[in-house]
């Protein structure tokens, strides 16, 4: 018989990392060579370029912090490399994630003897497809042969529920906070089946942030003491911030157990050319006064969460804590209090994850084992059925190989409790049964086989084993996919919770040609990640082009484009475009990279936001539109922390520029809703006023025809305000100017009028003394009473004024729609 | 002296047959009179020389003769059946059937496309065509498609010749014997009859005219001594002699398209019957199919009693009440829009209504329609005011094919209504395209016939100001080249 | 597409789509393919895969019924127009036009 199965989980944390295998019975979590349940996320790279892991390069972390990094995980798909100056190398993100694989991988070989080939890794449920990506090429450097990715929440709450006893309807709350990443993620259990409902977070909300802001209190209190204020934008105070923070986040522990601790160094504190003595007290009370604001910060995304699925506190069944910082006994207080409900007892919350990613890795049939080379004892047969079922009679469907197969063949539970009847075995050799489990408990069933005189055939594998218990059906997809459309909506190909692996395909219509052997002619789709309904506001995770110099023959604007989308179980993307015009399909595919945050960028996107905020305030202020005003006041809060942010990625923390980044996107968001809110009483205004213009005009000027149809554009122009139809009165407002002008142009002295006003502007003509020119003639022209000669003046003249509507780069540039 | 009046005069005779169908018959029989003339003349001088022993001179005198008098047989018999498209231009400037300017184009790019239009052959006869893009030009990259394969690309560019003004006679010619062909093949006799007033005659169209007439079974069909004598005068007998032969006496209709059957409510519960009519319609697109899935679906979800019954539903599969609101709301704007999607796609009119899932679909499809056509103005109108987007010449006029045909299609459903609300869009773009052709790039051809189409349009939808804009740039002249 | 009634409950739809993916994968039986209202049609993974989590979920579970079992029509013509009128088959090429 076989050996037991081995299903690996890893858990890739942003500051701790951690390995779990599951053999079908129970979970177990490796302890590293040091002892410890959880390895330090942290590598070094000496002098001599050997690398060193773990325990051992964290204590690296205060005397040698270049040459160790520590937190690259939030710029994982960032492909921003780490530098290790004395070893004169660089690398990258998931090269060092690699790293902690191959030491965790090593650390299952050394206890359990085998090498995994195939695991599952958890990545946080809000990684977009280049985070993703980067994991699973982590996976690959450090020598797996096969990867699947679980969101860190699934695996938290599978891990937490596995066995659990309740059989009906429940709502589960898994509070994620680790170093970097929070994440709340809403699931239901029902039947034994574990469900994502929904999922929210802050990518940029961690324990992390807890040390920071213990750090700036001791930067303050040192400040009042010495008189030198530490700046996270200042380079130079980068190395006496990082001490300062290891001494905070030990003091953090410490406080944990004891009401009171002593924050000192060893050395004195290098700053400029003064060196500064350190020896601060920190209490359990002011701990908790700092960081109640940012437990806050997550609660009310657990609270926004529970309100957008119809839950309100006290309705959760339990609330699962994941995560170093919940160990706190401030915070879990805090979270238990404010939702409402028990968290689980006796769950190590530092390695959760890791168990659940390997009880998944057994859902998935993912074992870890290399496959075995022994040659087969008897007739092969292959099996499909659930190594761990959540039902308690599920199908095994097998096929028998080869000729002669048996003629039946029936499962008996090792037990000797419950036996399957005979199964027929079809032409094809292949047979379909049910099985009976015993609940909350592995089942192995021997394979009997019989020939058709009765006489037994031994097969391969002789026996199988299920285990009950909680599952998930596939992992499902963390964020919306979809095609960025030229008008900058998105065509969405992959809700939110879509089960991987998956394949979607779309008809798209082009909106420009294609040239054939025109290098400069190129059809973008973009392929955005997020939930946001304009393209914009998502982000890019890859473009599919369809290049002039590919084409056979040019394809004009209006041709269809069919778009497939897969994706599978390890976050790789692959696009497909058939052009059915031409016949050719297209799969090159740029895969993009999380874009880089340069502070100076970040500076000029802050300041236009800034700007942008004051114009969308001083309107609603005029509009009095309320709702507004209160909505933007979050925009302050948000803008406040981009800049806070910025200042630290000016000091060099490429981090804190990645969430900045993010923040301005969330602020774009917002103004552009507030955008929205306030160009309806703008436009409606104008549109109440153009219908008088042309009222006038038509009456004036208009012809019997016009008349009529003015009528009809005014009852469209009501119709849509009564409607409240943005777009619709754009279009019809413009129906009304056009048939104002055209009357109001049959008033003789309209073009005079239209000259001086052109005049009026001409310091922006591309051509200034040919604009000039024109005028003149014009002037000329209307002192002669020559109609026609000053319109033909009037119209060159427009034709050198810049037209205002600048060309919308929005929407990643995409060419279909 | 006296030969080259004579060939100056059987050229006239041929350009006037194309230029004007009424006379197509007396100048054919002339035409033929001429054409026997002169072979035989050269024969029997040829033959003459020989007799008197100079058989090298009469050779001689017989190629020469032959380059001269009848090079339009050297091109159609030896020339295009080779794919030998410089020797094709090469004598085409001495055929009396076109002028020296654009028909050897036209012949090399014949012949270039039955070997399969190679690029170098592409590039070679490209090369001679001049900057300004006009009626022949159009015909040879049309005829180059057809060559490497893009039966779709050449019949659209042919047939464009109808939007230029002056698209010249020899164009005119090929695309119409092109065209004729292609309906032919297809079986769409229909085209043909209808483009008999469009098209100079050919002895080849005219004898395709004949028989889509007869197909049709119409009145005016031509009897079977007409048939066959213009059988006769036709090229390619040996290849048309077979179709003539099995044409049937009347065949049956020739635009029965495929007639949608109305979907039959299948079962007596309103629910299966519209769910039903929405696969009907996904599975086969038409017009009437979108509209019945419409129909049906405003059965159901207009139904005062399907909210409350949905709602029950949603309770029974454990939604909170809340949640069971959106999720039914969601299930009704699922519905819809998928029926927009339909009606969309298969061009169907819009629903009329005000309320309930008619008004939504409508408001949906109108939206959609809408903003497609803006987002493509958009695109074409920043693509013009940015130096350096310019397309090559055919490819301009490849996407004002394309973005015509579009608009038609895509405002169609809404009717004038729609279209005059899409048409501002159209005129800001595709008129500032029109004036970059023309005075950028020269391309008078090309602008002069997007503005009659703008002129076009802004008649249909009653715009004053458009109609006496693209009026007045109507009128202007085309310049020689 | 898991040939269950609307009114099935989580765990038939569960354990029906388990029995299919596994015959897929070892194509055992008919799994391939699944009646509907436009004739059989092919039956992936991917689809039994789609199909079980829009059932999971309630909310999309609702839509799933209400364009759920529709029946059978008439199938379309899909007869090409030029069947009715045959054309005239390759007269371009025979008559010396476009590739040979």
């Amino acid at each position: 018989m076989a050996q037991q199965p081995l299903y690996a989980g890893f858990d890739l944390g942003t500051t701790n990392s951690a390995v779990a295998v599951f053999d079908g019975q129970h979970t177990q979590v490796i302890r590293n060579a040091a002892g410890g349940a959880v390895t330090p996320s942290v590598v070094r790279i000496d002098r001599a370029g050997r690398v060193t892991v773990g325990q051992r390069a964290r204590r690296f972390l205060e005397d040698d912090p270049d040459n160790t990094a520590t937190e690259w995980k939030r710029l994982m798909g960032t492909g921003k490399a780490v530098a290790f100056p004395a070893a004169g190398v660089s690398k990258r993100p998931e090269e060092l994630s690699a790293e902690i694989l191959k030491a965790l991988r090593a650390d299952v070989a050394d206890q359990l003897g085998t090498a995994v080939e195939r695991a599952v890794i958890s990545v946080p449920a809000l990684f977009e497809l280049p985070q993703s990506a980067a994991t699973s090429e982590a996976a690959r450097l450090a020598g797996f042969a096969r990867v699947e990715l679980l969101q860190e929440p699934i695996a938290s709450a599978l891990a937490a529920g596995w066995r659990a006893d309740d059989d009906g309807t429940a709502s589960w709350l898994v509070y994620d906070l680790g170093g970097g990443t929070f994440d709340a993620s809403l699931l239901e259990t029902r039947d034994g089946l574990l469900r994502v409902v929904a999922h929210d977070g802050d990518n940029f909300l961690g324990g992390r942030d807890f040390d920071w802001a213990i750090t700036e209190h001791l930067a303050a209190e040192l400040a009042r003491q010495t008189g030198v204020q530490l700046e996270r934008k200042d380079p130079s105070h980068a190395g006496a911030l990082r001490l300062l923070r290891l001494a905070a986040e030990d003091a953090k522990i410490e406080l944990s157990r004891s009401p009171t601790a002593q924050v000192t160094l060893a050395r004195p504190l290098v700053v400029g050319d003064r060196e500064l003595d350190v020896d601060l007290a920190l209490s359990r009370a002011t701990v908790e006064a700092l960081t109640a604001p940012l437990i806050e910060r997550s609660l009310a995304v657990c609270l926004r969460l529970l309100a957008g699925n119809g839950l309100g506190p006290g309705r959760l069944a339990r609330v699962v804590l994941v995560g170093g910082p919940t160990l706190s006994p401030g915070l879990r207080a805090q979270v238990q209090a404010r939702l409402e409900a028990t968290a689980a007892d006796g769950l190590d919350p530092m390695t959760l994850v890791a168990q659940g990613a390997a009880l998944y890795a057994a859902t998935a049939g993912l074992d870890g084992r290399a496959a075995p080379t022994a040659a087969p004892q008897g007739k092969k047969v292959w099996l499909q059925y659930p190594p761990v079922s959540s039902d308690l009679t599920p199908h095994v469907v097998g096929r028998v190989v080869g000729a002669d197969p048996p003629a039946r063949l029936r499962l008996e539970r090792a037990d000797g409790g419950w036996q399957s009847p005979d199964a027929a075995i079809g032409p094809d050799g292949g047979f379909v049964t049910m099985v009976s489990l015993v609940p909350r408990a592995a089942s192995t069933f021997r394979l009997v086989a019989t020939a058709a005189d009765g006489a037994a055939i031994a097969v391969d594998p002789a026996t199988i084993t299920i285990v009950a218990g909680l599952t998930i059906a596939d992992p499902p997809l963390s964020r919306t996919i979809g095609v960025a459309l030229a008008s900058d909506h998105v065509q969405v190909y992959f809700e939110r919770g879509a089960p991987l692996p998956t394949r979607r395909s779309f008809t798209h219509t082009t909106v420009e040609t294609i040239a054939a052997g025109n290098p400069d002619s190129v059809l973008r789709i973009p392929i955005v990640q997020g939930e946001f309904e304009q393209a914009h506001l998502c982000r890019l995770v890859g473009t599919l082009e369809v290049r002039g110099v590919d084409v056979k023959t040019t394809v004009p604007t209006g041709a269809t484009v069919e778009v497939t989308i897969e994706l599978d179980r390890a976050g790789c993307l692959a696009a497909r475009a058939h052009v059915p015009a031409i016949d050719q399909v297209f799969e090159q595919v740029a895969h993009l990279l999380v874009p880089d945050a340069a502070p100076a960028a970040l500076d000029a996107a802050l300041a236009d936001q800034r700007r942008h905020l004051m114009q969308v305030r001083t309107d609603a202020f005029r509009h009095g539109l309320r709702e507004l005003i209160d909505k933007l006041g979050a925009v302050e809060g948000l803008l406040a922390s981009a800049e806070r942010d910025i200042d630290a990625a000016h000091g060099g923390d490429a981090d804190a520029g990645q969430k900045a980044r993010r923040t301005l996107i969330e602020i774009d968001a917002v103004l552009a809703e507030a955008d929205l809110a306030r160009s309806w009483p703008e436009l409606d205004g104008e549109a109440h006023e153009a219908a008088i213009i042309a009222t006038g005009a038509v009456a004036a000027f208009g012809s019997d025809a016009e008349r009529k149809l003015l009528d009809e554009v005014l009852a469209a122009l009501a119709r849509a305000r009564r409607e409240r139809d943005l777009a619709e009165l754009g279009r019809q407002l413009r129906l009304v100017r056009r048939l104002s002008s055209a009357a109001w142009n049959r008033n003789p002295d309209a073009w005079t009028y239209h000259l001086e006003d052109a005049a009026s502007a001409i310091h922006e003509a591309r051509d200034l003394p040919a604009a000039r020119k024109l005028v003149d003639a014009g002037r000329v022209a209307v002192a002669a009473g020559d109609t026609d000669a000053v319109r033909r003046a009037v119209k060159q003249l427009w034709a050198l004024l810049p037209v205002d509507a600048a060309a919308r780069k929005k929407g990643f540039d995409s060419g279909v729609r | 002296m006296l030969l080259a009046l004579a060939l100056r005069a059987r050229a006239a005779l041929w350009r006037a047959r194309a230029a004007d169908r009424r006379r197509f018959v007396p100048l054919t029989l002339l035409l033929a009179f001429i054409e026997g003339g002169f072979v035989a003349s050269v024969l029997s001088l040829a033959l003459t020389l020989l007799l008197l022993g100079a058989p090298i001179t009469a050779l001689v005198l017989l190629a020469l003769i032959a380059w001269l008098v009848v090079p339009h047989w050297l091109i159609d018999a030896l020339a295009i059946p080779r794919g030998w498209h410089r020797a094709a231009w090469h004598l085409a400037r001495f055929d009396p059937r076109g002028d020296a300017a654009t028909w050897p184009s036209l012949v090399a790019a014949r012949a270039a496309a039955r070997t399969g239009a190679p690029s170098a052959a592409v590039a070679w006869i490209t090369g001679r065509l001049p900057a300004r893009l006009d009626g022949a030009g159009v015909v040879v990259h049309g005829l180059l498609a057809h060559g490497a394969g893009d039966r779709g690309d050449a019949r659209r560019l042919l047939h464009s010749l109808t939007a230029l003004q002056a698209p010249g006679v020899d164009a005119q010619v090929i695309a119409s014997e092109w065209l004729a062909l292609d309906a032919a093949e297809r079986g769409a006799w229909r085209e043909l009859v209808d483009g008999i007033a469009t098209w100079p005659a050919t002895p080849l169209r005219y004898l395709l005219e004949a028989v889509a007439l007869r197909r049709l079974a119409l009145p005016r069909a031509p009897g079977a001594a007409s048939r066959w004598l213009r059988w006769l005068v036709a090229p390619a007998r040996l290849a048309t002699w077979r179709y003539l032969r099995a044409a049937p006496a009347a065949a049956p209709a020739a635009t029965t398209t495929a007639t949608a059957a109305p979907v039959e409510p299948a079962s007596a519960d309103a629910r299966v019957a519209a769910a039903t009519a929405l696969v009907a319609a996904a599975q086969a697109p038409s017009p009437e199919r979108a509209a019945a899935a419409v129909a049906a679906w405003r059965d159901v979800l207009d139904d005062p009693a399907w909210l409350p019954a949905q709602l029950a539903r949603a309770a029974a599969l454990g939604l909170d009440p809340t949640a069971a609101v959106r999720t039914v709301g969601a299930a009704r704007d699922g519905v819809i829009a998928r029926l927009v999607q339909l009606t969309v796609a298969s061009r169907a009119p819009l629903p009329a209504g005000d309320v309930g899932v008619a008004a939504a679909v409508r408001a949906g499809a109108r939206a959609r329609i809408l903003d497609g056509l803006e987002v493509g103005f958009d695109r074409l109108h920043a693509r013009v005011a940015t130096d350096g987007g310019e397309l090559a010449m055919i490819d301009e006029w490849r996407e004002f094919l394309a973005v015509r045909d579009g608009y038609e299609a895509a405002v169609a459903p809404g009717g004038v209504e729609l279209e005059r609300v899409a048409f501002p869009h159209a005129d800001t773009a595709l008129g500032e395209w029109a004036v970059a052709l023309w005075n950028r790039r020269r391309q008078h051809h090309a602008s002069h016939a997007i503005t009659s189409w703008l002129f076009a349009r802004a008649r249909e939808v009653g715009d004053a100001a458009a109609v006496e804009h693209h009026g007045r740039n109507r009128a202007l002249a085309i310049p020689e080249a | 597409m898991l040939g269950v009634a609307v009114t099935a409950t989580t765990r038939e739809i569960e354990r029906e789509a388990q029995k299919l993916l596994a015959m897929l994968a070892l194509g055992v039986g008919d799994a391939g393919t699944y009646p509907s209202a436009a004739g059989p049609r092919p039956r992936t993974a991917e689809a039994v895969r789609a199909a079980a989590a829009q059932l999971r979920d309630p909310r999309q579970r609702l839509l799933a019924e209400l364009t759920a079992g529709a029946q059978p029509t008439a199938a379309p013509a899909s007869a090409a127009p030029t069947a009715a009128a045959p054309g005239w088959a390759d007269a371009l090429r025979r008559t010396g036009w476009g590739p040979r």
